[in-house]
């Protein structure tokens, strides 16, 4: 009796992991195909619709991971929000600063090459401050590999900074694998299976659009949207297998935090504000903290608005704040290790 | 014993580099020619719009008085040239913090490794690593030009200055007793 159940749970599991795999893999596929036959169209939409959204999650996300007294954590925790604040501030500023001070092009490199050795050089103390913290690791790489960072920020800043751009969607990658070990330690193998699927459906992107003509279109947005990718910086690569490879990481970067983390948030406290560690705290707590969501709700609803009022505008302003969010995954993603 | 040895081969690594720190190129082997385009360097305005002129002649004067060379030039010849450019940090800037960052990864790679417990293992790595930083740095060394001799005509400073009255070009040189 106790055998049949086995093999019968034994069954239902693997036919689950299946189930995950195969929506994880037409997932990614799907995005691939989509992000390869209409990147600038793709673009757009997966903006306007997940944009917002997806740093809701995220910082839903955040909070139901912070611990509710940092205690030895306090120095990790201080240096990263302090990190997200004055770096998102610097990166932000830099621009009309230089703007405003006239600066010549080797100042404007400078300013930027400033900034990624600030970055390198935060992300890492918070990994050797990490790594002094329970379970304790030796990371003692970390010091070598930042300082070899900082020289190939000075040597090429704008191509560093392209780089964080296109490096960006895989964190999140990295944060679902930590979940899922977390929370469904039996789909890691599975997950980790149909994280092939994403070089090869770069590599299936890049064999098709290789020979490919740049974009068509002149406007304001198509223009936008390939700068974004790097096509000003890297003028021998076609435009549109440039803008395909970024928006189909992209998309499976908002697939990550808009359908993966949240349905594995069902078995967390992802969905429920009072049992969060810091909703724990007090009434208080969990009532700021429902605040704090509901609010940032309403900030979603206004920036779908300004996109549809004036959608360039508003893609330049969100892609500058939402650095934010790129910054915050780093030391959550390095607790989460 | 192994650690200081480690030490030694670390710091001649560093030094090592050190062999090329005189040269004007850091690229890999001799500067290759950079492609210029035809009509470069681009010709000077003229600095006075109008009929074209004779060029100048070089006028060549001695003067018991003078102590130090002086070249003269007319004012018109070099009212169309901008001064001389103050050199600028930022071309010089990103060089030298490239250098530091890649020393500073060499010194922190080097202080991890020795922590490491296995570290004479690193020893059969870092001896083939020596030998080529200094084939490297002996390959990439580009070896001093001497020029070939000619005759000295005059040493020391000459002054630059304009004339505006001069149409000439007027390079006064000290007389010479012998």
């Amino acid at each position: 009796m106790s055998t049949t159940t086995f093999t019968a749970d034994l069954h239902t599991e693997r036919s689950a992991s299946l189930t995950f795999g195969g929506c994880v893999l037409g997932f990614v596929v799907m995005a691939a195909a989509v992000a390869g036959l209409l990147p600038i169209q793709f673009s757009i939409v997966s903006v306007f619709l997940c944009a917002g959204p997806h740093n809701w999650v995220e910082a839903r996300y955040f909070l139901s991971r912070l611990p509710a007294r940092w205690g030895r954590l306090r120095s990790f925790f201080v240096l990263g929000f302090a990190g997200v604040l004055v770096l998102t501030v610097g990166f932000a500023g830099l621009p009309t600063v230089l703007d405003f001070l006239g600066a010549a092009e080797e100042t404007w490199l400078a300013g930027y090459a400033v900034w990624n050795t600030l970055l390198a050089l935060w992300i890492a103390t918070l990994v050797h401050l990490r790594s002094r913290q329970n379970p304790r690791r030796d990371w003692g790489w970390v010091w070598p590999v930042a300082f070899f960072v900082i020289a190939l920020a000075w040597l090429t800043p704008m191509l560093w900074d392209l780089s964080l751009v296109y490096l960006h969607p895989l964190i999140a990658l990295w944060i679902l694998d930590r979940e899922i070990r977390r929370t469904r330690p039996e789909y890691v193998r599975t997950y980790r299976l149909c994280l092939l699927g994403v070089p090869i459906c770069l590599g299936l992107i890049w064999w098709n659009l290789a020979g490919a003509p740049n974009l068509a279109g002149d406007d304001l947005l198509t223009m936008r949207i390939s700068e974004h990718s790097g096509a000003p910086m890297l003028a021998g690569i076609s435009s549109h297998l440039l803008v395909a490879t970024h928006t189909f990481l992209e998309a499976v970067h908002y697939g990550v935090w808009l359908l993966a983390i949240p349905w594995l948030g069902s078995r967390t406290n992802l969905w429920n504000v009072p049992r969060m560690p810091l909703g724990r705290r007090s009434l208080t707590w969990t009532r700021g903290l429902q605040i704090f969501l509901i609010t940032s709700a309403a900030i979603v609803v206004v920036l779908w608005l300004a996109f549809l009022t004036d959608y360039p505008a508003t893609r330049n302003v969100y892609f500058t704040l939402a650095l934010v969010h790129v910054l915050a995954e780093v030391p959550f993603l390095l607790r989460a290790l | 014993m192994l650690t200081r040895l480690f030490w030694m081969i670390l710091f001649s690594l560093v030094t090592a580099q050190c062999v090329r720190a005189d040269l004007p190129w850091n690229g890999p082997g001799p500067r290759p020619p950079r492609p210029m385009p035809h009509d470069f360097p681009p010709p000077l305005p003229d600095p006075v719009p109008g009929p074209p002129k004779a060029a100048p002649r070089l006028v060549i004067l001695h003067d018991s008085n003078a102590k130090t060379g002086e070249l003269i030039l007319p004012a018109n010849l070099v009212a169309g040239m901008k001064p001389a450019e103050t050199p600028r940090l930022a071309s010089t800037f990103p060089g030298a913090i490239v250098g530091l960052a890649l020393v500073g990864s060499l010194i922190a790679g080097g202080l991890w490794l020795a922590r490491m417990p296995r570290a004479k293992y690193l020893l059969g790595v870092m001896l083939p690593l020596l030998g080529l930083a200094f084939i490297g740095a002996a390959v990439q060394a580009q070896p001093a030009k001497v020029e070939a001799p000619r005759g000295a005509i005059e040493h020391g400073k000459v002054r630059i200055s304009r004339d505006a009255k001069a149409t000439n070009i007027r390079l006064v040189l000290p007389k010479r007793n012998n």
